[in-house]
């Protein structure tokens, strides 16, 4: 448990975002987390340096909603998300198309816990494999 | 209507050393829509972290970023403290104000030294560097390395420093006022710098809060906010109060980061001041179970770690969000209607670190 933190559904998230937005929160950032069978996001808003964070579980083949249509500064984090875990976010307002940090070449969706890495240092071309 | 014409800014630009693109699209001179893009160097550190045991996570988070390693190591040390219960001794936050404040202090200064060879002004650029040196002297001198200082640690700090280096400290950061004194007259009065930055790459209020930014670019859209406020090592001991100025343009955003190089100074000598002596380190025990949240205040602004421990040496998950993840975003605000020649100055203006966003 972290501070000031709730649970919100996939259907109450836009919702809930926009109550946060009206009320002058900042998004601070969001964190995707890998549970296995589920992804946890958690939402940080930050008004006056107290945080209001919501939390989010759904399967990992669920679509959930982008929040850039209350809050358009999350679309660097959404892509992020999308990118490293997979996660399927639909409808964010700017849209990398999955070529924000990784490319074609790279490791795809390197946060997974099913991913593995092995060692920078000792991958035969010097990069993570 | 003009044609629209797509100019990619960077990855490799004279006025970014580091690799951002900035896709422009233009109306003859004038900026109609930004777009930015990186990605270019991804180090993957926040996988890197959940591989290593915690406490080595200490050094690799320090090597997210050569201007502010110390701030990083901070966050997430006091991140796994919050997590296990951890009292750090007194001497060693005032410690760790030292060296945080050291940071944002030679990063100000680079920052300014950038700001004016992208001016063209290199003598300006190269007197600011000059003495910015002696800050990494400082540096080297408490802690033997100049830029990744490695004494933060997970329930103090690693090392002590003596009360005559203390002196020296002092001594130095009289020698460096008097050299920012000079710099200043020159930031405040120049006709060139003002008639650059004043009223270009606006980010009002409203939008500074929409596009979440942080630091001196939220601070110069004359929003009081600033995480040492909530008092986090030994700030809440000494007399703090944010920089703020209501310009919400360039010139807002670089009179704030000024002003920050001397309350740095003032906070220095504060933490000097007021240091009580004592043990520098408490021996930390077990592994962390649970999460935490932790903000520290960066020199581009807020930074953000989120750590989960599962009860185990390696860590369930460490999320880093750097300052300029978030000013990054503000750009897409800032730049259309401006000139393609304003571009540069306004990308400057959010002090932009891609070894961070690149973490």
């Amino acid at each position: 448990m972290i501070e000031n933190e709730r649970m919100v559904t996939p259907d109450e998230l836009v919702a809930e975002v926009k109550k946060l937005v009206d009320a002058g929160y900042r998004l601070a950032t969001a964190t995707c987390v890998d549970l296995g069978e589920n992804f946890e996001i958690i939402y940080h808003f930050d008004k006056d340096l107290t945080l209001q964070n919501l939390r989010m579980v759904f399967p990992k083949d669920a679509e959930v909603p982008s929040i850039t249509g209350v809050y358009l500064g999350a679309f660097l984090i959404e892509n992020e998300m999308k990118e490293m875990f997979g996660a399927k976010i639909t409808g964010i307002a700017i849209d990398y198309g999955g070529k924000l940090l990784v490319t074609d070449e790279t490791l795809q969706t390197p946060l997974l816990k099913s991913v593995q890495v092995t060692s920078v240092a000792t991958s035969p071309n010097g990069g993570a494999q | 209507m003009s044609r629209q014409t797509v100019v990619p800014f960077g990855p490799q630009h004279p006025v970014l050393p580091e690799p951002i693109q900035l896709k422009l699209t233009l109306e003859d001179e004038r900026v109609v829509s930004a777009l930015p893009a990186f990605g270019y160097c991804h180090r993957g550190i926040e996988k890197a972290g959940e591989l290593n045991e915690f406490p080595q996570n200490v050094f690799l988070v320090e090597r997210i970023c050569g201007i502010c390693s110390f701030i990083h190591a901070l966050c997430y040390c006091q991140g796994i403290e919050k997590i296990m219960g951890v009292e750090v001794p007194e001497r060693a936050k005032f410690l760790r104000v030292i060296w945080g404040e050291l940071h944002r202090l030679h990063s100000h200064l680079l920052w300014i030294g950038l700001l004016a060879d992208a001016f063209g002004f290199e003598s300006l650029f190269m007197q600011t560097w000059r003495f910015r040196e002696k800050v990494m002297d400082v540096l080297e001198k408490t802690c033997g390395s100049r830029v990744i200082i490695s004494t933060c640690t997970i329930g103090g700090v690693r090392r002590d420093i003596s009360d005559e280096l203390l002196s020296e400290i002092l001594a130095t950061l009289k020698d460096v006022e008097r050299h920012l004194d000079q710099v200043t007259h020159v930031i405040e009065k120049d006709y060139t710098i003002r008639k650059r930055c004043i009223g270009v790459g606006i980010l009002t209020k409203e939008q500074a809060i929409a596009f979440g930014a942080v630091g001196p670019t939220l601070r110069g859209s004359g929003i009081a906010q600033d995480v040492r406020m909530t008092g986090y090592a030994a700030y809440g001991q000494l007399k703090f109060e944010p920089v703020v100025e209501n310009g919400c343009d360039s010139y807002a955003r670089a009179l704030v980061r000024v002003r920050e190089s001397y309350q740095a100074i003032d906070l220095v000598r504060q933490a000097i001041d007021k240091m009580p002596s004592g043990e520098i380190a408490v021996k930390v025990r077990g592994n962390p179970n649970g999460e935490a949240v932790m903000r520290v205040e960066q020199p581009r602004g807020e930074l953000v770690y989120y750590i989960k421990g599962n009860g185990t040496k390696n860590l369930e998950r460490l999320r880093v969000r750097t300052p300029t993840y978030q000013n990054a975003a503000t750009l897409v605000a800032m730049l259309p209607g401006m000139t393609l020649a304003d571009v540069p100055v306004i990308a400057l203006s959010i002090d932009p670190c891609f070894s961070c966003t690149e973490r």
